[in-house]
């Protein structure tokens, strides 16, 4: 497997309270979708959830499973501005599922648990999962070739989960150009050591070919520019609390983190990067 | 092939360039690895003759290159 429960803590526990000086007020850890040069970080986060669950056809009276839900932003959307009865979500990291069930949101749960390995009689009838399959395969998995049979397992996985009739709203990342240069490639190794050890991101045409035969593409839309902006924005955020960030969690926290998000706006800006939003549809037997 | 078309020689200068000593005893059978060279200077040698010859290798071009011979073959394919 890619990311283990240690890793993925690694990349989300160093506190909830850091995190939350720079992410926007529901703690989205992911791209945001921006419709004008001038919209906020917290209404493009709102965005990003409405166009995934607008590909899920999400109604009030459709169960949906949110997989790698983080600190429950999605979910959080799903019953408050869709009036979903049941929205469920998975998470590997056990500070973020504690955070999620302590807001009691109604018709909410969140399960802490390897999704891959979750048992559950239950079926749903839509699915959201936002940049979780980037933990999935680690490069010395897919140095051996296996990444599609990761990518496939997962979505095998997603399929034995819902209902037929089923629709799912996908955003990964992507990983795209080698970059040429020296310094890009060490800091971008640095990002995938340090800040996320165990995942490598996908590339485009390991997710069209893994998907089958379980889910039909309906749609892809390519978001680099959005994650462009997005983690420059964290950025510019993270740099205002350099002081507290300093004194409450060391040097090492800020010049990591400053280092990790002036990698992502670069990578996204040469096209080492990218992300992507898809909306598939269940493929019933 | 044409002398034309022997990228050896500019391996070797990009090489000396990029990790700062000399190349001048490598042959096309030299493993890459055994030079010493690691993957982030391959990229960027690998880059440096991208820019030199104006050409654009796929990544996918990239992967199981062990001996410079493979490097070179790369790149010379993408000439003609
Ligand atoms: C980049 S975060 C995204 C969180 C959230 N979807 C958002 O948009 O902010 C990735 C999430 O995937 C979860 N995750 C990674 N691997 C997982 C696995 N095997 N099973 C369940 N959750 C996993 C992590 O715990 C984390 O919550």
């Amino acid at each position: 497997m890619g990311s283990n429960k240690q890793e993925v803590e690694v990349s989300y526990d160093v506190s909830n309270e850091f995190f939350r000086l720079w992410l926007d007020e529901r703690m989205n850890y992911t791209c945001a979708v921006f419709e004008s040069e001038h919209q906020s970080l917290e209404a493009a986060q709102l965005n990003k959830l409405s166009i995934l669950s607008d590909f899920a056809k999400v109604t009030a009276n459709k169960s949906v499973l949110d997989i790698g839900c983080g600190w429950g932003a999605c979910l959080e959307y799903l019953a408050t501005s869709r009036s979903v009865k049941r929205a469920v979500g998975v998470t590997l990291s056990s500070s973020q599922a504690e955070e999620v069930n302590r807001r009691k949101l109604p018709g909410v749960e969140c399960v802490e648990s390897d999704f891959m390995k979750w048992e559950t009689t239950e079926k749903f009838d839509a699915l959201v999962s936002i940049c979780m399959l980037d933990h999935l395969c680690s490069p010395e998995e897919a140095r051996k070739g296996k990444a599609i049979d990761i990518y496939r397992a997962y979505f095998k996985k997603c399929h034995e989960v819902t209902n037929p009739g089923a629709w799912f709203g996908l955003q990964t990342i992507l990983r795209n150009k080698i970059p040429r240069i020296k310094k890009d490639l060490e800091d971008i190794y640095f990002c995938t050591h340090v800040i996320f050890p165990g995942g490598l991101n996908p590339r485009l045409e390991d997710i069209v070919q893994a998907v089958n035969p379980y889910w039909e593409i309906i749609t892809v839309k390519q978001r680099r520019h959005d994650y462009e902006r997005t983690t420059a924005e964290w950025l510019r955020r993270m740099r205002l609390h350099e002081a507290r960030i300093r004194q409450e969690w060391g040097d090492h926290v800020f010049d990591d983190y400053d280092r990790y998000l002036s990698t992502c706006v670069r990578a996204f800006d040469q096209f080492y990067s990218s992300l992507a939003q898809y909306e598939l549809r269940r493929l019933d037997a | 092939m044409t002398d034309k078309h022997d990228l050896l020689p500019m391996f070797k200068t990009v090489a000396a360039r990029v990790d700062k000593r000399s190349f001048d005893d490598v042959t096309r059978a030299s493993v890459i690895t055994d030079l010493g060279v690691d993957s982030l200077s391959m990229m960027q040698i690998v880059g440096e003759m991208e820019t030199e010859l104006s050409i654009q290798i796929p990544d996918e071009d990239l992967v199981e290159i062990v001996t410079v011979g493979d490097l070179c073959s790369r790149v010379e394919r993408r000439l003609v």
